[in-house]
């Protein structure tokens, strides 16, 4: 084959990026053969690499949606996300940030909302394990706050707190592709339900809230204070008398659970 | 400009014999305090708000000293370098205050795209200045000298104007930087391009190499991957006899990404590299880490 005109440098990345990811043959023609191997196979030492290196990355944060559907379908998603969204970070520690919108709305998966759900729930463990560190406050800072303060008193959530709604039944669904197992049937829950994802003492934890949690942690994020709190947990038509005892019970659960960082008032 | 860590003309840092910080030996590290004399972090694994990654860094840190290792610097791109990452890195360079830092003589990515791979360059003129112009932006950045390391590579491009170890030389005497040289990336590269490794040793200039890699591949005898999943093998050590017999005591590192084996067998392996650097140096080899600032 005579030599193709030389490439800039800038040319020649352009022409081997679309190699990768478009299957462009323009690059092959600047590639040596030699008697041991061909220009297009020493290309597609690369072409394989790229997609099986992202796919190793999404396999790492989406560890259910994996088993969930399986080596081959997984990988399919994953060529045809990665030809969606390819990279923009340094670090692939972002790489898989669009997965659950993609399921969402990509065919066959968005036909099967729980695995966008699922989706979401494991990215958000994700940012909940690297979230900024801070330290967390003690029963034994709040017992320093004055009864008379107690109306203005407000919380800052540790950055790792996050809550997710979910409508399917994902939470056993995960446990059962990354721990035990033994999968559910999959099926749509009564009413949608929130899910706290949070981490404490460097584990990465979560559970359901209940409503009046939800209620709570909705006032908190919003920056009302204990006062305004209250008034929205009897809003939720709690009996108003047990209304203060609730939120000071909501509050010292997320203050042992590592939830809670600091007081104001 | 003056840079913070040795100067080429100056006495070379020998650091001993490391390993990968790898999250799969975190606990080990801390537990048993292995007699590792330093370790090497990627450091975009720890360009993180916090959790995990950086809490095992800073305990690990506490205890044996650190060099920095980037993938995507992309020092051979033809986007402009990116200044997000390089505050990123200055960042992570203040907590952990490493020994030095290095990245690829390669490029990583196109348009605003991260292929996550070490894309190979040309060996051009023009992309030694390239290359050497982007170095001196990022030395001004970080102040102090940074250490390009050579990847291994699949492809060669028909408009190269010279082999692989002349270009390296060009970039890093243009740039006046360091070299981190990758024994196993030299003998990878010359199954794949059909080279003598001993010429690239011997083209290599003795004065500005800092450390050296060693590794596992996936040998497929028509053409080698630099996979880091397997053992160091024996023509790699021989090739690092070489190196030790060229380049004096260079601070060594067995990196293992994949296939983890037990931490016990990377120490045995690391002891291999300390039993081949003892015989070759005897015993004049000596640390000294005091003379870092």
């Amino acid at each position: 084959m005579r030599a193709a005109p030389p490439l800039t440098l800038a040319q020649m990345q352009q022409a081997f990026k679309r190699h990768l990811m478009q299957r462009d043959p323009a690059i092959v023609s600047h590639i040596t053969s030699d008697d041991k191997l061909g220009a297009a196979t020493r290309l597609a030492i690369y072409s394989h690499a790229y997609y099986a290196r992202l796919e190793e990355a999404l396999a790492q944060d989406y560890e259910a949606v994996h088993t969930l559907l399986g080596d081959e379908a997984f990988s399919e998603l994953c060529v045809r996300y990665t030809n969606h969204h390819p990279s923009e970070f340094p670090s692939l520690r972002w790489f898989g940030q669009y997965m659950s919108e993609f399921l969402g709305t990509e065919e066959p998966y968005c036909r099967h909302p729980y695995i966008a759900e699922l989706a979401h729930f494991e990215w958000t463990l994700v940012m909940a394990f690297d979230a900024a560190d801070a330290a967390v406050a003690s029963n034994e800072d709040l017992a320093k706050v004055a009864p008379e303060h107690w109306p203005q008193l407000t919380l800052t959530l540790h950055p790792s707190v996050h809550t997710l709604p979910f409508r399917w039944n994902i939470l056993p669904l995960w446990r059962a592709a990354t721990e035990d197992g033994n999968f559910p049937d999959i099926q749509p829950l009564p009413a949608e339900q929130h899910c706290l994802i949070w981490r404490h003492d460097l584990v990465t934890r979560f559970r359901t809230l209940s409503t009046e949690e939800l209620t709570f942690l909705q006032g908190v994020v919003a920056g009302e204070n204990f006062s305004q709190l209250c008034e929205r947990l009897a809003d939720a038509s709690l009996a108003s008398d047990q209304v203060p005892l609730m939120a000071a019970s909501i509050m010292k659960t997320w203050i042992n659970q590592g939830m809670v960082t600091q007081f104001g008032i | 400009m003056k840079y913070s860590i040795n100067s080429p003309h100056g006495q070379r840092t020998f650091l001993g014999y490391g390993l990968g910080l790898r999250k799969e030996y975190y606990e080990a590290v801390l537990q048993q305090h292995p007699a590792v004399d330093w370790f090497e972090i990627i450091s975009e694994n720890y360009m993180v708000r916090g959790g995990k990654p950086l809490y095992y860094l800073d305990a690990v840190r506490e205890r044996y000293p650190l060099v920095m290792h980037g993938v995507s610097l992309s020092i051979g791109g033809t986007d402009p370098l990116n200044f997000d990452y390089l505050r990123d890195l200055q960042a992570l360079i203040t907590r952990t205050q490493p020994c030095w830092v290095s990245d690829h003589l390669c490029w990583t990515g196109q348009g605003g795209h991260n292929l996550h791979d070490l894309m190979p360059l040309p060996y051009t003129d023009e992309a030694i200045q390239h290359v050497a112009n982007r170095v001196k932006t990022v030395q001004e950045f970080l102040g102090q000298r940074i250490l390009l390391e050579n990847v291994s590579s699949y492809v060669s491009y028909q408009h190269s104007q010279m082999n692989e170890w002349e270009f390296y030389r060009a970039v890093v005497e243009e740039a006046d930087c360091l070299m981190l040289l990758d024994i196993n990336n030299i003998y990878v590269s010359s199954r794949n391009h059909d080279f003598n490794p001993l010429d690239y040793l011997n083209g290599i200039p003795v004065e500005r190499v800092q450390q050296f890699h060693l590794a596992g591949h996936e040998d497929h005898i028509d053409y080698v991957i630099d996979t880091h999943d397997h053992p160091v093998v024996d023509p790699v050590w021989e090739l690092y006899a070489a190196a030790l017999a060229r380049f004096g005591a260079v601070s060594t590192m067995i990196e293992r990404d994949d296939r983890m084996p037990p931490f016990e067998e990377l120490l045995a392996e690391l002891q291999q590299a300390r039993d081949i650097g003892a015989s070759v140096l005897g015993q004049s080899a000596t640390r000294n880490v005091a003379n870092m600032p």
